[in-house]
């Protein structure tokens, strides 16, 4: 089904290489010589404090040029923010996925007292300005916890209504159809409902929901670095490289191309590869 | 000269095909049935004449109306043939109608489409159609979910011959519909035929309803037409082996041997229940008692409560008042472990059978899940318990892999009733279990459980709306209306008592048109 879909067959394919540079990264950066920690001054111009040379300083050692003032390398930066932004975008995603379809399932079946609470929750959560939020507990966190573990539980957690609004509405269906009520009058507990006889219809909707929803949680961990509350230096990070360039531009354009045009090939394939997904399974009615 | 005349049309969809060189012709104010069961290519023949059908669809042969090829017409000439020259009924009115829109406002629309007149004309031609169709005028007003299924269909009914057509297709007009108002609109079908002189093309899987209003039959199979004919003589000496099948199958009321009581120490016990959903009484004091063997008949039309009865015995409806004891013991008394237990000796089957099977399970996984939740078998002895059943219930046990959608309706429903008696009930729930079917799989899904009953001996509710599958298969029959039990006995059917019973029994219409014209007149006068 996909395959007839270009853009998702596209989307896919980028998704995958993207995949492999983030697994591989260390090895692909050392197959080019380099590492995104070590400083070369050399590569500088000493009196602008700028990459040396056209286009942000591109060449056979440096192939995606280098950072102005420190002189890092920016391919090796930019691979290994790989990692930073598909870890904690898909950690954050499974994280909120798991809450969502807990809950979600939980106030679709339910239904009553259970159902009207859990949606006025996810309703103020959905209106929360969660960014501000983020920022502060970014401020107070103590120390001791990693940053990453961190912004993945943070991310993740504000993530659970989207997807609770979605399984619960396909519960709701579900719960209406009489093998969900064979189920019950057998005398099955609700988690026993949930696990044979929900869970396996609501797969599909729940793969095309998270699908859909990983570039928005890789663009906030880059929106939360590039204000500074991300994953603290030197770890690489897409959103600390592009709040560093904005100031840059004028000069050197190319150190904001390059982990700009990451961030925007990651987004654009999750988006592309899920809208697919959804195209495949949704004719049926989510349900085959 | 016929108004219609079909000629040898097939429709393929995408290279399989649906219907094979299909004819047959209509005369002015003729009615002419196309009968058959689902996937006989009724419904697609008749969607082909007015060009709604999907994309994928080829179709060939000629459609003559009035002499107008209707398969060569541009798509523009063919929306002015609908509704002007032919009117469509739906099957199921509540979808054919704008919930958001006064039924007056849509008729008034339906007649503005297709003639050019101001909007008083047209409102006033709105209040004739109603009154045509029997319905008070002050209804003009009222929405879609304000107005019963029988008036939604006058409504519908109404606007499809709003600029008198000269053909009506209605697409099994009354199947959605309970049997007293499916005899009113079988009533009204007829009298508009008199008054506007219009050809109905009458497509339907019911017999009852081609012996009480048909001139003519077509009767289809696999998109091929097997018997054309006059309705007398095709009823009285059919033609076709198939014909004679369908013929068989069909139940009617008064056919069944009389049983004698069974009398024993009853395995349910309903006294006094009553179920209310917020200002809404479903069931008011009914009092029912089923024996050990014996079959308890449930029968009632729609909003009669039959479900919400089921629903008090099985949990599904958790509220009601007065008391249920199954084998002895009270229902609403028990809790957890001892109310679990319980549940596992009432088997469910439910109406439609796709929809009672988890569409991600195997039918192996499904007809387990009661023994996985109750016993303590697994493995291989769980999986020969599961061919047992399935074998109790004539499926291959090679089905047992495979999942509801690679199943044809009859073998699910197997499936269904596998797995109600995977626990040896002693109570069985049967809720419409053969109401989603074709008439050839209900004889034989019947003959299962008439079978199933005598070896396992359990008490079965078997409710349904169909009088005569009730006939068939109850030893005791209890008469539901208006959540109440008017009539209860072994005699419901042969001496009923109640003027409901009565009027029941008489709007369930026969296959035969000879003996449906004679109840006919009867009732009339």
């Amino acid at each position: 089904m996909l395959r007839r879909d270009r853009w998702a067959f596209a989307g896919a394919v980028t998704i995958v290489l993207i995949g492999l540079v983030a697994l591989g990264g260390t090895a692909l950066t050392a197959l080019a010589g380099q590492d995104p920690y070590t400083y070369h001054p050399e590569a500088l111009d000493p009196q602008t404090g700028g990459p040396a040379g056209l286009l942000g300083g591109i060449s056979g050692t440096h192939w995606f040029g280098v950072e102005p003032l420190t002189g890092r390398d920016l391919f090796a930066i930019v691979v290994h923010g790989t990692r930073t932004s598909f870890l904690i975008g898909l950690a954050a995603t499974a994280l909120s996925v798991v809450l969502g379809v807990l809950i979600g399932a939980a106030a679709g079946y339910l239904g009553g007292w259970t159902d009207r609470i859990i949606t006025w929750v996810a309703d103020v959560f959905l209106g929360f300005p969660y960014l501000v939020f983020m920022i502060a507990i970014g401020l107070v966190a103590p120390p001791s916890i990693p940053k990453q573990v961190l912004l993945i539980v943070v991310i993740g957690f504000f993530g659970w209504p989207s997807v609770a609004r979605i399984v619960r509405a396909q519960t709701l269906t579900l719960k209406k159809r009489s093998f969900v009520a064979a189920a019950r009058v057998l005398g099955a507990s609700p988690w026993q409902v949930f696990r044979t006889d929900l869970l396996p219809n609501l797969w599909a909707p729940i793969i095309v929901v998270a699908t859909l929803s990983v570039p928005g949680k890789i663009g906030l961990e880059a929106a939360l670095s590039f204000l500074n509350v991300g994953v603290p230096p030197p770890t690489p990070s897409w959103g600390r490289s592009i709040f560093s360039a904005i100031q840059w531009v004028a000069t050197d354009p190319m150190y904001l191309i390059f982990p700009g045009a990451a961030l925007f090939l990651t987004t654009w394939a999750f988006n592309v590869f899920g809208d697919g997904l959804r195209d495949a399974i949704d004719p049926k009615g989510g349900v085959r | 000269m016929s108004l219609l005349s079909v000629e040898s049309v097939s429709v393929d969809f995408g290279g399989t095909p649906a219907v094979r060189d299909v004819s047959f012709a209509l005369a002015a104010g003729e009615v002419l049935a196309v009968v058959g069961e689902s996937g006989s290519g009724k419904t697609v023949t008749a969607m082909s004449l007015l060009g709604l059908l999907p994309r994928t669809a080829s179709v060939r042969g000629r459609a003559l109306l009035n002499g107008r090829d209707l398969f060569s017409l541009s798509p523009q000439v063919l929306r002015s043939v609908r509704g002007n020259e032919v009117g469509l009924v739906f099957q199921e009115p509540m979808s054919a109608l704008n919930p958001v829109f006064t039924i007056g406002a849509q008729i008034v629309e339906a007649v503005r489409a297709h003639r050019s007149c101001t909007r008083a004309q047209a409102r006033s031609r709105a209040l004739e159609l109603l009154r045509l169709v029997g319905l008070p005028v002050e209804r003009f007003k009222a929405y879609p979910h304000e107005m019963s299924g029988g008036q939604l269909q006058r409504v519908v009914i109404a606007m499809a011959v709003a600029n008198e057509p000269s053909l009506l297709i209605a697409d099994e007009p009354t199947t959605a519909l309970d049997v007293t108002v499916q005899a009113e609109i079988l009533d009204l079908l007829r009298d508009l035929r008199g008054r506007l002189d219009a050809a109905i093309l009458l497509i339907t899987h019911d017999m009852g309803v081609v012996a009480d209003l048909a001139d003519r039959v077509v009767v289809m199979r696999d998109g091929v037409v097997v018997e054309t004919g006059d309705v007398e003589p095709l009823f009285a000496a059919p033609q076709a082996e198939y014909t004679r099948q369908l013929l068989g199958s069909v139940l009617s009321v008064g056919s069944a041997p009389a049983r004698a009581a069974v009398s024993s120490e009853p395995v349910l016990r309903l006294s006094d229940v009553s179920v209310r959903y917020k200002k809404i009484h479903a069931v008011s004091s009914v009092s029912l008692e089923i024996g050990r063997g014996e079959v308890l008949g449930l029968v009632g039309e729609s909003g009669s409560g039959k479900s919400s009865i089921a629903g008090a015995i099985t949990g599904l409806v958790p509220s009601f008042t007065g008391s249920i004891t199954l084998s002895g013991e009270d229902i609403s008394r028990l809790r957890g472990r001892a109310l679990k237990e319980l549940r596992g000796r009432i088997g469910l089957v439910f109406q439609d059978p796709l929809s009672s099977l988890n569409p991600r399970a195997t039918i192996a996984r499904s007809i387990a899940q009661p023994l996985l939740l109750h016993t303590s078998l697994r493995g291989t002895a769980l999986s020969s318990r599961v061919a047992e059943l399935l074998e109790r219930v004539h499926l291959d046990p090679a089905l047992a892999e495979r999942y509801p959608h690679e199943l044809s309706g009859g073998q699910r429903q197997r499936a269904g009733i596998a797995r109600a008696i995977a626990l040896d009930p002693d109570l069985l729930i049967a809720d419409e279990p053969t109401s989603a079917l074709d008439v050839s799989v209900q004889a034989k899904i019947l003959d299962l459980f008439r079978e199933l009953q005598r070896s396992l001996r359990f008490a079965c509710l078997f409710i349904s709306h169909d009088l005569a599958v009730v006939e068939q298969l109850a030893d005791r029959v209890a008469v539901l209306y208006d959540g109440r039990v008017v009539e209860q006995g072994t005699e419901v059917f042969s001496a009923p008592a109640e003027p409901y019973t009565r009027r029941l029994i008489a709007a369930a219409p026969i296959a035969d048109p000879v003996a449906q014209r004679v109840r006919r007149a009867m009732l009339n006068t």
